[in-house]
């Protein structure tokens, strides 16, 4: 998923500060430990998230704001580190029965569930899930489009999806694939397709008025730009927490959470105590004296599964052209970019990211502006008139003045445009937005497996007319049925190297400048006890992990 | 007072009014002082070129992010590994770097300071000179006709006075910035200058355009107006041969005054990323970059405040001298008001 405003401490896999996992404990109000149980967390955002609505949000903002209110019918396991990566029921009895050739899933799920507003969880609900994915032409959908039936329903919008079977009755819930995806649990375990009621509007965003909750928390008061607050799930303790008795509860009553645009501001509040957590990373100038303070005690360091990025628009001149998009690759020096973001990032310069199987290190595209200006000499490009796009978060506006500044360098014509970070992906994932030349973005891991950086990002059936994931328009037909191939099969060593060779030949077309992979910080007040929270490689900081000393 | 009334009375046959209100004005020494300092920041900001290219040797965009300079013999980065931009090294550096590098791109801060006051300075008088002309022909139009072209004209100054100008001036700003402007042949581009430009001109009419009306108002009453009317002037001749000129006091005034209120919103709108878009620097874009870095660099935001202060500052006060220079019994309207009127007949 891509991060809005980088918020958040990602956990990476390496992280693993052998924490917390304590708190995953039974089902109770309270998970045990040193803590007390109660009490409302003040939280502040940087900016709000792209959606507040779990079938449309695609940004780590998102995905932490939702993660333990919306419950898939798979989930990943409540820890850190590659154990955060496992699979694990969530309103599913168990894991699925994989049948007929890795092409039919099904699943349970489980008795007496109930959503925040005392309704009944159906199996049904989830097929509504996945259609309203299609309907609001979600980031997510291209995940579910192997379903059979799915992508006739992408394109009508009506009749249902016939690969979906649901019996209320039984609770069965059974989905046939056009063909395998090795991909599928780990798909069935993102927000995009948790079960809302089939009384949310299928066609509107919710943020302003989230659905009902299935997790241990709602979200009530939502007001876009400005926050949020949590409150339990009145549903928890009665219902869902007996029957997943393994899910954390959390102890806190609540949480209530402001969106505070000024980073600065963001570290003096949790200094001072008057936020308990800033989701927003540390920005670069506080961070090596925030560091050096807070380290150990209420700050930490995650490596992320992440790469970041310049993608440039394969489709219109002038980087339909090889040879300027191989210049453009040359002429960014990752060193500057590590500098600009202050050491905080990891200069890298290809697709796959360190940490994910099937990483292999190469570089391309040593930084060689000369040959980078013979290039683009040779080239000749008839058009030199671009724009190139960012958002205005501490480090992104940087970066993209930097990048604008060498395609300056290298004799284009450029205008920057730096967009508020609430609205940026939105903007640029909108295929009538004018001058979709060049742009900044990143991509956080929704899985582990090497696919999730190629399917979502620069396969064909990606490019959408909104919520678009593939930036760069690529449109490769030999690749893109290496990817649809690779994704059908479980992960092994042979489809590891052969997601090596993808990467190489990804960047043999050069449809990124990718520059590095990012370290982000989990910062929080000394009210809070430190050593529970568990940051997950996908969803980050849990706020059942959250509780007070 | 009385004392200085007989010099003036003694050359006032030999002076025009234009002649009189620029001796009041040179009288006053406060806004002579700082008509000298307005004027000293156009020199400085004029002269950016000059010394971008033969001091600092680099543009106002130009990013130094891995470079090294020699500052008093000693080779120094301008963005160190963690991050943070080199101070003010005055002239320790030849002149580069005098006020630090901006941010952690590394860009020459003094560079920048200059270019960004051509810019604000641009916008300042260049929304100014439309909102005064704009104001002028709406003025002039709705005292001068009344009835329904001043009702049509009054009530849409209104409308556009009742908005809260900053906010729709922002949401304006901000969409523009992403989408441009295509009005039939005019088309703009998001990054155009001229796209602030337009919308501070558009929101700072009202203020401008309703006192001149007002004044049109009175002037069309009278007595060189009827006898023009009597000596068969037709409208046109009426509101910019007989009116207009007559106002030129008052225009200047709110000329001199507007340029300043606009630095300001044009500071504003910048600062929240709907004015000037990056990577051109205004002082409002300036404070911005330097607020990111304002506990470790305070310097990076504080000096461009501070040259915005200090521009508004002198233009308001080089404006209260004009206004008292070309309309004196404005003053002695203010002092009576306030009750230090000096006694009748000495006031100049």
């Amino acid at each position: 998923m891509r991060n809005l405003r980088i918020a958040f401490s990602v956990a990476g896999l390496a992280v693993v500060m052998a924490i917390g996992l304590v708190a995953c404990g039974g089902g109770g109000d309270d998970t045990g430990g040193s803590g007390k149980s109660g009490g409302v967390l003040n939280v502040s955002y940087a900016s709000f998230p792209d959606y507040m609505d779990p079938a449309l949000s695609y940004t780590a903002e998102g995905w932490t704001a939702m993660g333990e209110v919306y419950i898939p019918l798979l989930t990943y396991k409540h820890a850190e580190g590659e154990e955060g990566s496992v699979v694990e029921p969530g309103l599913a009895k168990s894991m699925p029965k994989i049948s007929n050739g890795g092409k039919t899933y099904t699943l349970f799920l489980r008795p007496g569930l109930k959503y925040s507003d005392g309704t009944a969880v159906k199996a049904s609900d989830f097929a509504y899930a996945v259609e309203r994915v299609f309907r609001l032409n979600s980031g997510g959908s291209p995940f579910y489009t192997g379903i059979v039936g799915a992508e006739e329903f992408a394109k009508t919008k009506s009749g249902g999806i016939p690969g979906i079977e649901a019996n209320d009755e039984t609770g069965e819930i059974k989905i046939d694939l056009v063909k395998p995806r090795g991909t599928f649990s780990n798909e069935l375990a993102l927000l995009f397709v948790a079960p809302v009621p089939a009384s949310t509007p299928a066609d509107k965003d919710q943020s302003a008025n989230p659905p009902p909750a299935t997790g241990p928390y709602m979200i009530t008061n939502s007001q876009p730009g400005r926050g949020w607050e949590y409150e339990r799930n009145p549903y928890w303790a009665k219902a869902n927490s007996k029957a997943m008795p393994d899910y954390p509860s959390g102890t806190l009553d609540g949480a209530k959470v402001t969106v505070v645009r000024n980073q600065q501001t963001q570290v003096n509040d949790v200094e001072q105590g008057r936020y308990d957590w800033m989701q927003t990373p540390v920005p670069a100038d506080r961070y090596a004296a925030v560091k050096e303070k807070f380290e150990g005690t209420q700050l930490r360091v995650n490596p992320t599964i992440s790469t970041y990025y310049f993608w440039m628009n394969t489709t219109k001149p002038p980087f339909d052209d090889l040879k300027v998009r191989e210049a453009v690759n040359y002429a960014v020096d990752t060193a500057a970019l590590e500098r600009i973001y202050a050491g905080q990032i990891a200069g890298t310069h290809q697709i796959l990211p360190p940490g994910m199987p099937g990483y292999e290190k190469f570089d391309l595209f040593p930084h060689d502006m000369a040959k980078a200006k013979a290039l683009i000499k040779e080239a000749n490009p008839s058009d030199t008139d671009i724009t190139v796009w960012t958002d205005n978060e501490s480090g992104q506006d940087e970066a993209g003045a930097y990048y604008e500044d060498v395609l300056k360098q290298l004799g284009f014509n450029t205008t920057l445009k730096i967009l508020n970070t609430d609205n940026y992906f939105t903007v640029i994932g909108n295929q009538t937005t004018p001058d979709l030349d060049t742009g900044w973005s990143d991509w956080f891991e929704d899985y582990p497996h090497p696919n999730d950086f190629f399917q979502p990002l620069l396969s064909g059936e990606s490019i959408l007319a909104t919520n678009n994931g593939n930036l760069a328009r690529i449109d490769d037909p030999a690749l893109n049925e290496e990817i649809a191939k690779l994704g059908e099969e479980q992960l092994g060593p042979e489809q590891e190297a052969a997601y090596a060779e993808m990467d190489r030949k990804f960047m043999e077309m050069a449809p990124w400048v990718p520059y590095g992979t990012r370290t982000l910080t989990t910062f929080v007040s000394d009210e809070i006890n430190f050593e529970k929270i568990i940051v997950n490689p996908t969803f980050f900081e849990y706020l059942t992990s959250f509780e007070f000393k | 007072m009385s004392a200085d009334l007989q010099p003036e009375a003694s050359t006032a046959e030999g002076r025009g009014p234009w002649g009189l209100a620029l001796r009041r004005f040179l009288r006053n020494r406060v806004a002579v002082a700082f008509l000298g300092v307005f004027v000293l920041i156009v020199l400085f900001v004029l002269a950016a070129p000059l010394w971008a290219n033969h001091v600092a040797d680099t543009g106002p965009n130009k990013t130094h992010t891995l470079e090294q300079i020699t500052v008093d013999g000693e080779k120094r980065y301008v963005v160190t590994p963690e991050g943070k931009p080199i101070g003010p090294q005055w002239f320790g550096a030849d002149g580069k770097f005098f006020l630090g590098a901006d941010s952690r791109l590394g860009r020459d801060e003094m560079v920048r300071l200059m270019y960004g006051g051509r810019t604000s300075l641009l916008i300042g008088i260049t929304t100014a000179l439309i909102t005064t002309l704009t104001a002028i022909v709406l003025g002039l139009l709705a005292g001068y006709y009344r009835g329904w072209v001043d009702t049509v004209i009054a009530r849409s100054l209104d409308v556009l006075w009742s908005l809260p100008v900053f906010l729709v001036g922002l949401s304006l700003g901000i969409s523009l910035a992403i989408g441009g402007l295509k009005l039939g042949p005019i088309e703009l581009s998001g990054g155009s200058i001229w796209i602030p430009i337009l919308v501070i001109s558009i929101f700072t009419v009202p203020y401008v355009a309703r006192p001149i009306r007002g004044e049109v108002l009175a002037l069309s009453e009278k007595e060189f107006v009827e006898a023009a009317v009597a000596q068969g002037a037709g409208p046109l001749r009426l509101m910019f041969g007989e009116i207009l000129p007559n106002l030129a006091s008052t225009v200047i005034v709110f000329f001199t005054l507007t340029i300043a209120n606009n630095m300001l919103f044009e500071a504003g709108l910048s600062f929240l990323g709907a004015g000037v878009q990056a990577p051109n620097s205004s002082w409002g874009t300036m404070i911005t970059v330097g607020e990111e870095l304002l506990s470790t660099q305070p310097l990076l935001a504080i000096i461009p405040g501070t040259m915005i202060m200090l521009t508004v500052l002198a233009l308001n006060i080089v404006g209260d001298g004009l206004r008292d220079a070309l309309d004196p019994r404005s003053k002695v309207r203010l002092e009576a008001h306030l009750g230090i009127a000096e006694p009748e007949g000495t006031a100049v």
